[in-house]
């Protein structure tokens, strides 16, 4: 880690969050690596996109990072700060965080009113006078100051996570956590929310770890991206970068499967579709976690796990092919058309 | 030219409850043709999940199909006894769910229900050889073995694939697919797309693929009707519909979605939210979330055909007029009630 000269908003060293998971129904005990060694900075004012599919550890590290689950191992600091310190220094350092849940109907008490749900931060902070201060955080949302008196049934799914975000900023945090914000939405409604947050953003200099299963909202929103398999980052990159040429399998693979609305574009590119499921978190393979889906693994990839390295300008990649892109664009280009390709090489 | 597989004409759904009526289904029209895709696109509450139960009529009370008709190769399903429907459900026409897990039944073997989907349609004797065939059909790797586990030992990506194989069983025709890979991982779904496109593609199946994901739209269909409050707004061959789009709504869903080949910044919106299906606007349906708005937009506009297979329901569009040139009111800004 170079010197700096002041510490970044959030940083995480090694983190890692281990499940113990007790023996039922014949299944049997076993640990379930959930995180496992997670390294990563976020600077004040920008947002950092977490990409990954079910049982990533996506929504862990959401978790670990505003303090609702403590590490198994691993630090998180926010300005240099351990949050997990013991005592008053930690508890009010872990404050300092705010979230946004996928479910915004299932995040709100539903009986009570909308505007006593958006106070909850600053009551939780004894200021009891909140009126004036929802009333202006419902307006900056785009809702009707009025609709504080609603209760949460009686607003749209588009109208309640509006609340949930004006909740999640009143108290004026450094960071907000976004776990799949978007994602249970219509979609006229998340491209609304996506500009939403780009905008509070600028305004408040608010810093954002928005996480999602779907790289298209990542890259709408996201300075830096960053890609979980496993537990672990395969690939870290600025949205820049990851947009122009991304360089772990896993992610290319991903970028390849999310869909383009674009029917000539989509129907030109080659496919690349990964064979198989995503392992089981309690019992990760050997050497590089990706290798029973990576179309490019050896023996090398069993024996050894490749550690995230920097490839230049702060791109890191964790693959033991410097030039994986180059290989999986070689392999498509020999691959026969459809459908004798979904033969060859998925399933 | 061979008649539809499917042909859908002004089918209308309504739920009646003590709160109000309901026009799920607003006098919807399409065709499928043997080998075709189409897709049917819209967001939660346009009505597509209700056309797929309409058509099968599998839509239970208070909602009720109250007009229109449905001909499956030629005869109207409509007006059949509940007998004769039952025995086409299956074997001329198959639904695959959103949700493998509620589709299946936890407590029985795959390779159980299976055979029940056999012997259901008189083909009980044809056992285990055709369920295997059909599960390697699906890509399953070891069918054997496969047909004696249950549900939960399989991941979200291979219940899938042991619906789609239970609803190719008895080789239908049409193979009505409602959200098949929304609550899949993405690099599971493209596993899941590129099996169905196979297996219509060999067998030569008509298949209605419903979805809100215009990127699957872009990937699967050749052609493409775009659901809007209950109708259908727009229908056009799948290049046509994302190259010339012929109505605002379209227009406008098609420019908001976030995609990986573009940076990050601002996304033009459609304001607003798709309206109260119980309490519908006068006029064009999607009048007060449209940039083109106009006073005769106060009269529903039917839905006409501008160009070969390119329908639009949309007044300014109707009189030749491209949207793309069509003076726009500035729209509201993207939160604005």
């Amino acid at each position: 880690m170079p010197f700096e000269p002041t510490p970044p908003l959030l940083q995480l060293d090694g983190v890692v969050k281990h499940f113990h998971i007790r023996a039922h129904a014949g299944r049997p005990a076993g640990l379930l690596r959930a995180v496992d060694g997670v390294s990563l900075t976020l600077a004040a004012g920008e947002t950092l996109g977490v990409v990954g599919e079910s049982g990533c550890g996506k929504s862990t590290l959401a978790r670990l990072i505003v303090g609702l689950l403590e590490p198994t191992a691993g630090t998180i600091r926010i300005n240099g700060g351990d949050i997990w310190e013991a005592g008053a220094a930690g508890r009010e350092r872990r404050r300092h965080f705010q979230m946004v849940f996928q479910n915004p109907a299932g995040s709100m008490n539903p009986r009570r009113s909308v505007g006593a749900s958006v106070a909850e931060p600053l009551w939780a902070r004894g200021n009891r006078n909140s009126d004036d201060e929802v009333a202006r955080m419902l307006a900056l949302v785009g809702l009707n100051p009025k609709m504080a008196a609603r209760m949460p049934h009686q607003l749209s799914g588009g109208q309640q996570q509006r609340a949930s975000i004006a909740r999640a900023l009143i108290a004026n945090p450094a960071l907000v956590v976004h776990d799949e914000a978007v994602a249970s939405l219509d979609i006229s409604l998340q491209a609304q929310i996506l500009n939403l947050l780009v905008e509070l953003q600028e305004r408040l200099g608010t810093s954002y770890v928005f996480i999602s299963h779907d790289l298209a909202a990542v890259q709408a929103i996201a300075h830096r991206v960053v890609v979980m398999y496993l537990g672990e980052i395969v690939e870290s990159a600025t949205a820049q970068a990851f947009a122009d040429r991304p360089r772990h399998p896993y992610s290319i693979a991903l970028r390849n499967a999310t869909l383009l609305p674009d029917p000539v574009l989509e129907r030109n590119r080659p496919d690349l579709v990964l064979r198989g499921d995503v392992p089981s978190p309690m019992n990760p393979p050997s050497g590089c976690r990706f290798r029973t889906r990576c179309p490019l693994a050896d023996a090398r990839c069993a024996a050894l796990a490749p550690v995230l390295r920097d490839t230049g300008a702060g791109h890191l990649v964790a693959c033991h092919f410097p030039d994986a892109a180059e290989r999986l664009a070689r392999r498509a280009s020999h691959i026969p058309p459809a459908p004798a390709r979904a033969q060859a090489i998925a399933c | 030219m061979t008649p539809p597989v499917l042909k859908v004409s002004g089918l209308t759904t309504r739920f009646r409850t003590g709160y109000g009526t309901v026009t799920a289904v607003d006098g919807v029209s399409f065709t499928v043709g043997r080998g075709e895709t189409l897709g049917l696109v819209g967001e939660s509450g346009s009505g597509k999940s209700v056309t797929a139960m309409s058509i099968l009529r599998l839509v239970a009370p208070p909602g009720r199909v109250e007009a229109g008709s449905v001909e499956l190769n030629g005869v109207n399903l409509l007006s059949l006894d509940e007998e004769a429907m039952r025995s086409r459900r299956g074997t001329q026409a198959a639904l695959v769910f959103q949700n493998p897990m509620t589709a299946l039944n936890p407590v029985f073997t795959i390779g159980w229900q299976m055979g029940e989907v056999l012997k259901a349609h008189g083909r009980g004797d044809a056992g285990g050889a055709a369920i295997q065939r059909a599960l390697a059909d699906v890509g399953m790797p070891d069918p054997q073995r496969q047909a004696a586990s249950y549900p939960h030992q399989m991941s979200g990506g291979m219940r899938q694939r042991v619906v789609i194989a239970m609803g190719m069983l008895n080789e239908p025709q049409l193979l009505i697919a409602d959200e098949p890979t929304t609550a899949l991982d993405v690099t599971i779904q493209a596993q899941v797309l590129q099996l169905m496109k196979k297996l219509t593609h060999d067998h030569g199946t008509a298949l209605l693929l419903i979805t809100h994901n215009m990127g699957v739209i872009a990937k699967m269909c050749d052609r493409v009707a775009v659901m809007y409050a209950g109708e259908i707004v727009e229908e056009a061959p799948v290049r046509e519909l994302f190259a010339d789009s012929r109505h605002p709504y379209t227009r406008g869903l098609l420019r908001s979605i976030p995609r990986i080949d573009q940076p990050r910044g601002q996304l033009p919106t459609l304001p607003g939210a798709p309206p109260d299906m119980g309490a519908l606007p006068v006029g064009c349906r999607f009048r007060d979330r449209c940039a083109f708005a106009q006073e005769r937009c106060k009269a529903h506009p039917g839905l006409l055909e501008v160009a070969t297979g390119h329908s639009t329901r949309c007044w300014v569009a109707q009189d030749g007029t491209s949207l793309a040139n069509a003076p726009a009111r500035r729209p509201e800004p993207a939160h604005a009630l």
